[in-house]
């Protein structure tokens, strides 16, 4: 969702924090790896503690999400989980999309990929996220009893800030940002380090999805709302029931459309329809390999065009041959699926593939 | 020709061909890309749009039908997210992945506007232009229902 923040490939040793030794998702890394210098680190005035977490002066903290948010939430249960440990003020978290860079951010449930399904985003990352929370927070720590002169062990943190009760000081975590000293290695945390659940203040919470309040509005940004300079569009017009395969088409009359590049004819595919159930398969196999088919049968007339002020309509001209052999009962359901689908009398061997324009 | 109309109250021009598509207009002329590309066949309600306060959709509206009409898209529905509908959607937490959710918001102001307290029933027969893959549909009865209750 969004747009990434800029890459930058300069980043300095020092910089670079590794994960815990022992996660195989973050493997400690050679400072100077390429992987680890194509992380992002945003406009430059942010002080990166980790692959995952940079924090600008003014608070703001950003927090990288490795799994692809498809609806499910993960942009935003992921990075909670870090910011849990961290302390972060949830108010003032950003979240990226992590880039592609497996080694730091794959997902412990795929091997090591990057690689978002079967529900397994928030237990697979859970306690890596909760230990690199926690091992940001640590560095947030020490930075501020080195600048106070105190034990680290008489600082406490509430969101965002760090405190010295004793002497009622306050530090907050972009304050630090901009003087922090970040070692080379991440602090070891161990399992007794992390807050115990009764100490949560954001997992179990009920938090609006950061992405949600994009996909009431139309800003939300999909794949096929990506629009790039000098990009063509191609458009496969398939069959719409599975067994048909391309027939005739007026090549003079696609030809004449304006901002056409190319057609040509995609052969690709029986393939599907040869593995169709016979007379004496089970309805649901025949029903299976029905609706696959209409998601899926290949053959047809590929269009390409340039994106251009004067649009194309779709070609209303390529005409399916339906199968006329055969009698297996998923032939005619497929004959009366695509009578329903085109409103048009199935006594035609044929039907077009654009039924009406007209509302 | 060029084709007057209005979209999102600002008056266009467009000089597409007469048959083209009013959502790829929108989309591709126009970089409304909140109207989304569902079926093309004006079965699945992505692209509803409002042609003079009324839904539509807009894969099945040719331009030449627009001359001198107005469009409203999801982006022109308000300018900080503040309709009712909008605020319901969100306190209901309605949408998942949220490819269709434009378009079933549009339906959804569509029917308040014809009758500002449906009944369940009602709500339910006139959403049925509208299809949701992720299966929001109790979702969107509810921030229906929300959406008449404090509007």
């Amino acid at each position: 969702m969004g747009s990434a923040a800029p890459l930058n490939t300069v980043v300095s040793r020092r910089q670079i924090m590794t994960g815990a030794v022992g996660l195989t998702f973050a493997l400690a890394l050679d400072a100077g790896s390429a992987a680890v210098a194509a992380a992002p680190d945003g406009d430059g005035t942010r002080t990166r503690f980790s692959p995952w977490v940079s924090i600008a002066p003014d608070g703001t903290v950003s927090i990288m999400s490795a799994a692809t948010e498809m609806g499910q939430g993960s942009m935003t249960s992921l990075p909670l989980i870090l910011a849990e440990e961290l302390d972060a003020d949830w108010d003032k978290v950003r979240v990226e999309p992590a880039p592609v860079i497996e080694r730091i951010y794959g997902n412990p449930a795929f091997g090591g990929a990057m690689y978002t399904a079967g529900s397994t985003a928030v237990r697979a990352y859970f306690e890596p996220l909760r230990i690199f929370g926690a091992q940001v927070r640590r560095v947030l720590l020490d930075n501020a009893a080195r600048r106070w002169g105190v034990p680290v062990n008489e600082l406490s943190t509430e969101p965002g800030v760090v405190v010295h009760a004793k002497t009622n000081r306050r530090l907050s975590y972009g304050e630090i940002a901009a003087f922090a000293d970040i070692p080379a290695t991440a602090p070891e945390i161990k399992p007794e380090d992390l807050k115990k659940p009764s100490e949560f203040r954001l997992i179990g919470r009920d938090v609006m999805r950061l992405e949600l309040p994009t996909k009431v509005n139309g800003t939300a940004i999909y794949s096929i709302d990506v629009q790039v300079p000098g990009m063509i569009y191609g458009a496969v017009a398939t069959c719409p029931v599975d067994g048909g395969s391309p027939g005739s088409f007026d090549e003079g009359k696609v030809k004449a459309m304006s901002g056409l590049l190319r057609q040509c004819a995609c052969p690709m595919a029986s393939a599907y329809s040869r593995r169709l159930p016979g007379p004496h398969s089970t309805a649901k196999q025949r029903s299976k390999a029905l609706s696959a088919g209409i998601a899926l049968a290949g053959p047809g007339v590929l269009i390409a065009t340039w994106g251009s002020k004067t649009l194309p309509p779709p070609p209303a001209i390529s005409v399916f041959q339906l199968p006329l052999t055969g009698s297996s009962r998923a032939m005619l359901k497929a004959r009366s699926a695509a009578q329903r689908l085109w409103s048009k009398p199935s006594t035609a061997a044929t039907m077009p593939i654009t039924p009406k324009w007209s509302r | 020709m060029a084709t007057a109309f209005r979209i999102n109250g600002q008056a266009v021009s467009c000089d597409a061909p007469a048959e083209t598509p009013l959502l790829w207009i929108i989309r591709e002329l126009f970089k409304l890309t909140g109207t989304k590309f569902g079926c093309g066949a004006g079965l699945c309600g992505a692209c509803m749009v409002h042609i003079d306060g009324e839904r539509a959709f807009s894969c099945q509206t040719q331009i030449s039908e627009l001359a001198g009409r107005a469009v409203t898209t999801i982006e022109g529905l308000s300018s900080d997210s503040s309709h009712p509908v909008q605020k319901a959607w969100l306190a209901e937490r309605v949408p998942q992945c949220g490819y269709c959710q434009s378009g079933q918001i549009m339906s959804a102001v569509d029917l308040l506007k014809k009758k500002p307290h449906p009944t369940r029933d009602e709500i339910v027969a006139h959403m049925g232009t509208n299809i949701c893959r992720c299966g929001t549909y109790p979702r969107i009865v509810r921030a229906i229902e929300r959406a008449a209750r404090e509007a």
